[in-house]
């Protein structure tokens, strides 16, 4: 059973680098476009344990490090920090509400947008780089909450949540 | 800058792009395809086409006369140095766009075209309606360049009314900022930017965009520009690598 859920996790990142280096230019609007690793994470975040998704936060941050053009480690460390933070405000709220989700959703892309344009602003020593991207990274995050709002349903049925079991006797 | 990383994570980099080709040209053919497709057959499939082609044929003749008219500027001026030597000619070759960056705070492209077939880094790259960016880092049979509307972008330049130069960078945004522009310049909106070849990079007189704004810096030493690209950088499908 963890076996196949392994195999299709790793399908599920394959098919998602594939279609983030090549569908995605395609429905970007006003050269505004969806994270679609983010928007995988953001609801692998909503699947996984706490351990699990800093495990995944790792996988997916390194493979989009290899397709990114900025300081090799940035996407890791922009995955890290919703995936510390997150699970704990997941755990108190009701993701079966589509709203709660959709904020959710929004609130993860958004964090992992922002950890990532601060980490340049720093490393580049050029504060203003914060203020010319803040309204294209939420623009973006609320783009790539649309998406994966809409592949949360898809994923559900692809990568079904573990489900706590009690011993009833 | 953060261009330059570690020669491993470049060779890491360069090694999983090239291995993934054939999975991201064969993807990228069937997306183009199936998004091409939904265009022609929506209500607007024809006035899209048309407007293609319009827009092609305007790029064409914005070329020609921006061409044109530096020829023109450049004859008078060598006829009056009297040392009329070089005329512009560049070998080229063309390239494939395969993908795309994965994040959207960079703007960057990976071509089908690596060090076998002739690809070297820091070679040129144009379309038809002009200036497109360089070659960053180049593997065995696919190479990554970055567009001149990336942020880390810096392109030597030259107003070609006015003479004045200045420095593109990209803003982020899709619009490109012409910085360090002379305070007494006679540029106004409208006039055409080119490269001045002064960076060693970029050929002399490829078309970049055109004046759409002109503005005081703060600190009241220079005046800036904004300009907005010939390029339609959203629809890249091929592009010419200049041999250098």
């Amino acid at each position: 059973m963890l076996k196949k859920l392994k195999i299709r996790l790793v399908i599920l990142i394959i098919v998602t680098t594939i279609l983030q280096v090549t569908l995605i230019p395609y429905i970007s609007l006003h050269n505004v476009k969806p994270d679609l690793f983010y928007g995988l994470f953001a609801l692998l975040i909503l699947q996984f344990s706490n351990i699990q998704t800093i495990l995944l936060a790792f996988i997916i941050g390194f493979l989009k490090d290899l397709f990114a053009n900025n300081l090799f480690g940035l996407e890791i460390i922009s995955l890290l920090i919703p995936a510390l933070i997150l699970p704990f405000i997941v755990k108190k709220t009701d993701i079966n509400n589509p709203l709660v989700r959709f904020i959710i959703l929004f609130i993860s892309s958004l964090l992992a947008f922002f950890t990532l344009l601060t980490s340049i602003a720093v490393i580049e020593k050029s504060p203003e780089v914060i203020n010319i991207y803040f309204m294209k990274i939420l623009e973006s995050s609320l783009y790539t909450a649309i998406i994966s709002f809409v592949l949360y349903y898809f994923l559900k049925l692809f990568i079904p949540k573990k489900t706590e079991q009690y011993e009833l006797f | 800058m953060l261009l330059n990383t570690t020669p491993f994570y470049s060779f890491l980099r360069n090694s999983v792009i090239s291995i993934s080709k054939p999975v991201l040209e064969t993807s990228h053919f069937l997306f183009f395809n199936l998004t091409d497709g939904i265009r022609r057959l929506s209500n607007y499939a024809e006035i899209a086409r048309m407007n293609e082609q319009l827009q092609l044929e305007v790029n064409r003749l914005r070329v020609d006369r921006i061409k044109y008219e530096e020829l023109q500027d450049e004859n008078i001026r060598l006829r009056r140095l009297l040392n009329f030597k070089e005329t512009l000619k560049h070998d080229h070759i063309s390239a494939q766009v395969i993908g795309r960056d994965v994040s959207s705070l960079s703007n960057w492209l990976i071509l089908n075209f690596g060090y076998s077939d002739g690809a070297r880094k820091d070679m040129s790259l144009i379309a038809p309606g002009g200036l497109v960016g360089k070659i960053i880092s180049v593997g065995n049979t696919t190479s990554r360049a970055i567009l001149i509307i990336d942020r880390q972008s810096k392109v030597s330049s030259i107003i070609q009314q006015s003479r004045d130069l200045g420095i593109v960078e990209g803003c982020g945004n899709g619009f490109l900022k012409l910085n360090y522009l002379n305070i007494n310049s006679t540029a106004k909106v409208g006039d055409a930017v080119i490269t001045s070849g002064f960076g060693g990079v970029y050929p002399k007189g490829l078309p970049i965009g055109t004046i759409s704004l002109i503005g005081t810096e703060k600190n009241g030493l220079h005046l800036f520009a904004k300009i907005k690209p010939f390029v339609d950088f959203s629809k890249l499908e091929e592009v010419l690598c200049l041999k250098n």
